[in-house]
This record gives C-alpha cells, structure tokens and sequence, in this order.
C-alpha cells in the first residue's frame, strides 16, 4: 500500500514534471522566438513606381524575391502555400525549386489566384535545405504605383503546412521614384563694386548673365534609402528612362532680381535648352533633359542681385510631362555660393543690398475688366444714338 | 433666275453696327494683348518699361529730386524703390483703348488721330502716377496702398473713358460716325 502509494506519487509527480517541462519549453519558445518552423529571407523586388503606373500593374518579378529554409524535415505529400500581397494575383504559374531533390508540383491557385499550393514531391525536403521561389508574373499590382519605400515593402508569404503554425512573411515588394539626380550649385560674385553696383555678376568684363548650377537626372538603379537593393522596370530588368524624357526642376533660393532663368548644355550659358520661371524665392525650370549634364543659367534685370551665400536652399525634381519617373531624390554635392563681393576678395559679409523695390501694377484685372465693359457699352451707345444717313 | 434676297428686320440693321463694333472690338483687344505676351512684345514691353523709369528719373531731376535707376526700378537715395513691371508700364490700358479706338467706325485720320492723343494722354498720366507713387511711397506705406490700390485706379479708368469719350465726340462731330453707322 504504501509501495502502491509511492507508485501513485512517483507517477503523478512525474506527470506533473513532464507538463512543467513542456509548457516552459513552450514559454521559452514564445519568448525567444524560437519554433520548429522554417526560416524566410529574399531578395526585395523594389520597381520604378512610374513604371507600375505606365504597366498597369502587371510586373515581371525575379527569382528568389523569397526562399524558405526548411529547419526540419517536410516529407513528400506536404503542402507548401506562397501567397502575394493584397491585390496582387499571379500573372503566369509560379514555380518552386530546392537545394535538395525535393519538387514541388503546383496543386492548386497560380495564375490567376493570389495564392499558390504545391505539393513536395520526389523527395523529402530536409533540414537546412531551402526552397526558392522562381520568377514569374503578377497582375494587380497598382499598389507600387505609388512609392512604398522598403521599410514598408508589401509582404510575400510561404507556409510549410503542417510544419508552420502560420504563414512567414517576407516584405518582398516596394517601388521608387524612378530617377535621381546629382546636383553641384556654382561659384558666383555679385560686383558691388562701380559701375556694376550689385547688378551685375563678377567676370570680365562684368555680366548680366551667369550659372548657378549644374544637374545630371538619370535612372535609378538603387533604392534611395537601402542602396544595395537594385530599382527594377516592370519587366524585372535594371530600371532605365529615356533619352526623350524630361523633368521640372525647381530651385529655392534667393532670386532677387533676376529676371529669367534657363537651361543650357553649355556652361557659359551661350545657347538655352528651355526658358523657366523665377521668383523672388524659386525658380522653376521644366523640359530639362535627362541622361546628360545640364546648366542652370539666370539673367539679371539690371536690378540689384540678391545673394546666396550659403547657397541654394533647396532643389526638387519632378516629372514634368514624362511619364517614366515620378520624381528623383536630388544629391546636393554642393549647394552653390552667390555672394557680394568688393575690391578685395572673396563674399563681402558686410554689404547690405537696399530694400526690395514694390511694383507698381496700373489697373488689376478686374478694374481692366469693368473698363473695357464700359468702353464697349460706351460705343455701342453712341452707336446706337447716332442716327444712320439714309 | 435671280435670287431674292433674303429681308434683314429693320430692328436688326440698326443693330449691326453696335455688333460689328463689339466683335471688332473684342478682336482687336484680344489680338493686342496676345501680340504684347509674345516673345518680341515681352521684350518691347520690358524696354518700355524702362524707357518710363529712365524718363521718370529725368523728370524728377529735372524738378530738383534724386532718383537711381535699376532696370526697371526707381531707386529712392534711402533705398526705397518701385518697379515698372508688366501691367505696370499702361500697355494693357493702351491696347484697351487701341481697340475701341480702332473698332469704332471713324476715318483712318480720326483713327491715327486718337491712337497718337489717347497713348500720350495715358502715358503721361501712368508717369505722373509712377513718380507719385516713389514719393508717398518714402512717406508713407498706408498712403501708398490707397493711392496705388483706388486713387490711380481710378483715375487711369477716368482718363481713358474721358479720352474715348472725347475721342467718340470728335468723330460724331466730323459725320464720319453717320456714315460709317449705314
């Protein structure tokens, strides 16, 4: 009894020893993150936002944008799910392959469908092998026409069923401007000196017309904020713009007294690719080629320049009428310096350009508008009062 | 077989000539603004703007003052200054008026006529307005706002009335409008 009794005791201790175990293996697992299930890991498939647009969603997407690393063992029968984000629906049958001797048969979904099974077939899938997706289309898409910088990259899953508790997901899908730009501001001197008096910049002899800065837009090829992650066209290849393309580059800056600016291929500003607009604060030039070195150049009105000496304070580039970028982050190596100089050399921190003239507009557009309605009524009138000769 | 031709109302008749006067007018007022937002009438319109300055420099000398010209701008010894833009210089009154004057049914002399007296009329007035506004401007921003916004608003609409209206009077006088009006 007391032998039976120990028994009972030994077995109910040891029962409640194994559920301890278990539920702290469990708990530990939680905790740490550690499970049987498999790992995921890929390559971003990060596309020309423009390109999305022009595609209407219809990608080619590159192998192994996900592979799965198996951690256990998948026998032959198991399922294997991919699943494409919200929206998306395979363009043409996906395909799996592995490092091992296991197939994958396509059982159901794929074209079509958001969601692809296949079975495992020929072989087990052990551990350590992995298993790669290869490349295919999707449709529906449209979700990258709009910039979806890799940190928020939508997710591709994949699901050993049977071995994963759940899908594992991999942000597998984003989109970028489509083009980027290096800018290089100039070195200008404002003569303050007789005769020029601060309209004027510095040369020889002194002149109306200078550049400002340089710009090169090009395709982008590398994601603007992970550099290694390559920028894709919708058909999966190296993103590219045409040479026909062009873009509207602004610049922020102080632009007193300027009364055109310009585009060149020259940097003396000789010939002029495209007229801009300027105002005080900006200027905006459009139709800049891209794929090549482009000359800003501004011309003064023969009124006193205004100064930048810490140079441009900002330089934003956009599409224009092109429809193969949206726009392209700007790489300022060099900001640019306008400044006053004197006789001596070098910015003249101690001149004070004199206030802003006011313009002094004639009549506003409505006060043309009410004159030019009683002219007419005026001489339609008279007209009218005048009796015809016979 | 001749063709009847086809009975205008009477009411309408007499309605031509102010039709033809406002489509004419129109036209020309259209016509007139788009040449001057042309490239080569931008340029002229920027040269003439600051042939107003350098003349309202002159002016002002001439009376004793002291001006700086930049471009367009008119410079105050204390750094004030205003500036002669598009819109600034009265061509779009002048066009205004170029139309009405060409579109109203005169004799080319009478026309010549008004186009000379009308354009000078408005000329002086806007540099008359220009200098004005460089000296309230120095002394006051308040005074400068009424006389730029409403005084010479104003008046610069006045004045152009007054001068087709003059101008109407001179060719209703001549009989040219009779004829013209058949």
């Amino acid at each position: 009894m007391i032998l039976s009794t120990t028994k009972e005791q030994i077995k109910t201790y040891s029962m409640f020893g194994l559920t301890r175990v278990v539920l702290g293996f469990m708990a530990v697992s939680v905790w740490t993150g550690v499970s049987l299930a498999g790992t995921i890991s890929g390559n971003v498939a990060d596309y020309n936002a423009a390109d999305v647009r022009s595609a209407s969603g219809v990608l080619t997407v590159p192998a192994n944008v996900a592979v799965y690393t198996a951690t256990s063992t998948i026998t032959i029968g198991s399922s294997f799910i991919v699943t494409l984000p919200s929206g998306f629906t395979f363009g043409s049958a996906p395909s799996l392959t592995s490092s091992g001797t296991a197939t994958f048969s396509l059982a159901s979904g794929g074209t079509g469908s958001r969601s692809a099974t296949f079975t495992v077939a020929t072989a087990n899938l052990t551990s350590g092998q992995t298993v790669n997706l290869q490349g295919f289309t999707v449709h529906g898409a449209t979700a990258l026409g709009t910039i979806t910088p890799v940190a928020n990259a939508l997710p591709i899953t994949l699901q050993a069923v049977g071995t994963d508790a759940s899908p594992l997901s991999f942000p597998a899908f984003a989109s970028a401007q489509g083009a980027t730009a290096v800018f290089v501001g100039a070195i200008q001197f404002i003569d303050e000196t007789p005769p020029s008096n601060a309209t004027e910049f510095l040369a020889s002899p002194d002149t109306l017309t200078a550049v400002i800065s340089a710009i090169a837009i090009s395709a982008q090829t590398t994601d603007p904020t992970v550099g290694s992650v390559p920028v894709l066209g919708s058909n999966g290849l190296v993103n590219s713009i045409s040479n026909s393309d062009t873009a509207t580059v602004t610049i922020s800056g102080n632009f007193r007294g300027i009364a055109r600016v310009f585009s060149s291929h020259v940097s003396d500003c000789s010939s002029s690719i495209n007229n801009g607009s300027v105002s005080l604060g900006s200027a905006v030039i459009p139709n800049v080629p891209v794929n090549i070195e482009v000359f800003f150049c501004e011309t003064g009105s023969g009124a006193i320049l205004g100064s930048d000496p810490n140079g441009f304070s900002g330089v934003a580039v956009s599409h224009g009428t092109s429809t193969d970028f949206l726009s392209a982050p700007v790489n300022v190596e060099f900001p640019g310096i306008i400044c006053y100089r004197g006789s001596v050399g070098g910015c003249d921190a101690n001149f004070v350009p004199p206030p802003l003239a006011i313009p002094t507009p004639a009549l506003s557009s409505w006060a043309m508008i009410g004159l030019a309605a009683i002219i007419l009524l005026f001489g339609a009138w008279k007209l009218k009062a005048t009796p015809a000769t016979p | 077989m001749p063709s009847n031709p086809v009975p205008v109302p009477t009411k309408w008749r007499r309605a031509l000539p102010q039709a033809h006067f406002a489509l004419l007018f129109a036209l020309c007022f259209i016509l007139g603004i788009g040449l001057v937002l042309l490239p080569p009438g931008q340029k002229i319109d920027q040269d003439f703007s600051r042939l107003l300055v350098r003349i309202s420099r002159t002016v002002i000398g001439i009376w004793g003052g002291a001006a700086a010209v930049e471009g367009a701008i008119l410079r105050a010894p204390g750094g004030f200054a205003v500036e002669m833009r598009d819109g600034c210089n009265g061509i779009n009154v002048m066009v205004l008026l170029w139309a009405a004057i060409l579109a109203f049914p005169a004799s080319w002399k009478l026309k010549a006529y008004g186009l000379a007296a009308g354009t000078l009329a408005i000329q002086l007035l806007n540099v008359a307005r220009f200098i004005s506004l460089f000296y309230i401007g120095q002394y006051s921003a308040a005074w400068f706002e009424f006389a730029h916004g409403y005084l010479w608003e104003t008046l610069l609409i006045l004045d152009t009335m007054v001068i087709f209206w003059l101008w109407v009077g001179r060719v209703s006088r001549s009989g040219a409008l009779r004829h013209a009006g058949n």
